[in-house]
């Protein structure tokens, strides 16, 4: 006790108490997340200032006599006629470690009742993204589990890369599964705007499957004032960001940034700035990319670390010629579609290959995955030309026949379970296998159950040679050899068993 | 509701400078031009009269000391006071608040301005430093 008191005394001896100057104003409207302000004549531009009852707000409008904020709180605690005071400081949120496991709101207040987060420094919200002399070119993947994406439409450390399409379609399943699959990168999971329940469940999958000890959650929902919507996918940035300086991967979902463009559209609405095309205002560009621009993998002389982002936008009736759509995708290095006709002809993950691109390619990818992938995108590029024709198949010559059986059979292979990411040597092996027409006499309803039970014998018999592609990551002559052989052994006690 | 004239302000504003010299109120001028909007027509006449008036507090606030003291100041400690803002701010009156619960010191205000140098405020930020 004695030692207690001895600090606090020596705390009071050690403090300079100064006349402080403070900047304050006066309230003179308040109401739907904003407030007017007059005097706050030193305040700057995205300053914090503080509101009674211990609530905050951003400058954002800086007028000749008074001052449009927006309230990061209960606004209707605050009244006309309330003092507020300027406090000096950008906004800034807490990061760390102990983030991890965590569910938070956009301040980086926990919400998930597992008690106070001990952060291990505080980043702003608002941050010039990295120049180019800190950066390098993307040269590692990330793995997302999905064959499709990482065989056809790779994605880099450091890479932005939007995946985009209608209301249920499996944008967030997409992104799920890339956390999922995740071993040695941080995800962050954005969600704005969104319904409360629906994140609940997702908390829920990532922990049944293991993720969430490498997972941040940051929530701004539906029910949260516009202002945490359009702060939430800076704030988990700034801890995608922390990451990413101290030399380690990071990975950041932003679902969904059109819900972002909306609630950033209220707030403007309301602050009373001019509106343009379709009532968002001028600057919604700007509000997009400064916030990817973020993403970037940096050299070696700056840690080496990465934040790799993955934006989620929603469109209407396929729609993405409309705004905010082609803004984002001018910004991304590639854009992942996903179809509701594809999704309802059952084709899961509903991934339109044709028209989805990653503007990084084979840079992100192994080497084995390379060596097949180069054969699969010409084969599903042949089907698609010939799939028309395909009902008419028994008119046609033997080797466009054959072609759309191909392709009909690699069209299986990329389909795939929610929440179930593959490994990716077994990834290579089953499109491997399938390029190679060592799949061409099983008929395509039973292309999935030969790929599980080619993946098992796999396991159980050839132990050493999945371990020498999961290790090696390519595939060597030794290698397809050793693969020719037991692979023909299979599909013909495959066959021979189905007859 | 009345529809903001932008012009109507802009003269609105002009009127409010002008109607000030060295900080201070000139009351005959104010007088004129409150008499020349009402000359306006009757919606005009009431933004415009509202404007003003919104203006003229806002430049008397900016120039007027407020010295809030938990006792009573005497005048020749209120002139001081005066003195030393006046060096680097425009004051034109001093308003003397007597607020019991800042409990000493005194806390100084001019426009949107604060010179905080009461008692509270150090208790404060002792319990500030305390708990950190």
């Amino acid at each position: 006790m004695s030692d207690l008191l001895t600090t606090i005394e020596k705390e009071i001896a050690g403090l300079k108490l100064k006349a402080r100057r403070e900047n304050v104003g006066t309230i003179v409207e308040v109401g739907d997340g904003i407030a007017r302000i007059e005097g706050l004549s030193d305040v700057k531009a995205s300053e914090l200032i503080s509101f009674p009852n211990n609530i905050y707000g951003l400058a954002l409008n800086l007028e000749q006599y008074n001052v449009g904020a927006v309230i990061l709180g209960d606004f209707t605690k605050i009244k006309e006629g309330d003092q507020v005071k300027t406090t000096g400081q950008v906004l800034q949120v807490p990061v760390g470690e102990g983030f991890l496991g965590r569910v938070v709101d956009a301040l980086g207040n926990p919400i998930d009742g597992k008690g106070p987060v001990k952060a291990t420094k505080r980043y702003p919200v608002e941050k010039i993204a990295p120049g180019v002399i800190k950066r390098e070119a993307v040269n590692q993947p990330v793995q997302t589990g999905i064959k499709a994406i990482d065989a056809l439409i790779p994605i880099g450390r450091g890479q932005r890369e939007l995946i985009i399409g209608d209301r249920n379609t499996g944008k967030t399943t997409i992104a799920i599964d890339t956390i999922i699959n995740q071993k040695d990168v941080f995800c962050i999971y954005v969600a704005i705007g969104q319904k409360v329940s629906k994140v609940a469940q997702l908390v829920a999958k990532l922990e049944e499957q293991g993720a969430m000890k490498h997972t941040i959650v940051v929530v701004a929902s539906a029910s949260d004032p516009a202002p945490m919507q359009y702060l939430a996918p800076y704030s988990g940035c700034a801890l995608g960001e922390y990451f990413m300086d101290a030399g380690k991967d990071a990975l950041i979902i932003y679902d969904d940034l059109s819900k972002h463009a909306n609630a950033y559209r209220q707030m403007s609405l309301l602050l009373r700035r001019p509106s343009g095309r379709e009532a968002y205002p001028g600057d919604v560009f700007y509000l997009h990319s400064r916030l990817l621009e973020r993403a970037a993998k940096l050299n070696e002389d700056f840690g080496g670390g990465s934040l790799t982002a993955l934006p989620i936008i929603e469109t209407q009736a396929n729609d993405v010629s409309a705004y905010i759509p082609t803004n984002v995708i001018s910004i991304t290095d590639g854009q992942i579609f996903l179809e509701p006709d594809l999704f309802f002809a059952g084709v899961r993950p509903a991934l339109n290959v044709g028209i989805s691109v990653s503007r990084v390619g084979g840079a992100a990818q192994t080497k084995a995955m390379k060596s097949v992938a180069g054969r699969l995108k010409l084969d599903l590029a042949q089907f698609r030309e010939l799939a028309a024709f395909a009902q008419f198949s028994s008119d046609l010559d033997p080797g466009t026949k054959a072609q759309i059986e191909r392709g009909r059979r690699i069209t299986e292979i990329l389909k795939q379970l929610p929440f179930s990411p593959v490994p990716l040597e077994e990834q290579v092996l089953a499109i491997w296998a399938v390029s190679n027409g060592l799949m061409d006499e099983v008929p395509p309803e039973k292309v999935k159950e030969f790929e599980s039970e080619y993946i098992q014998y796999l396991r159980l018999r050839e132990k050493k040679l999945m371990s020498e592609v999961a290790d090696k990551k390519e595939l060597d002559e030794k290698v397809i050899k050793r693969l020719e052989g037991v692979t023909k052994e299979f599909a013909k006690r495959f066959n021979i068993s189905k007859k | 509701m009345i529809k903001k004239n932008k012009r109507l302000l802009n003269l609105v504003r002009k009127a409010v400078d002008a109607s000030f010299k060295d900080g201070k109120l000139q009351e005959k001028k104010a007088k004129d031009l409150i008499v020349d909007f009402k000359k306006l027509d009757k919606a005009q006449a009431i933004f415009a009269l509202k404007e003003y008036l919104r203006g003229l507090k806002r430049m008397v606030n900016k120039n007027t000391l407020i010295v809030e003291s938990a006792i009573s100041l005497s005048s020749p400690d209120l002139s001081k006071i005066k003195k030393e803002i006046s060096k680097d701010f425009k004051v034109s009156q001093t308003k003397q608040v007597i607020n019991l619960t800042i409990l000493g010191g005194i806390k100084v205000k001019l426009g949107d301005v604060i010179l905080d140098n009461s008692l509270i405020s150090k208790i404060k930020e002792v319990g500030r430093a305390i708990a950190s």
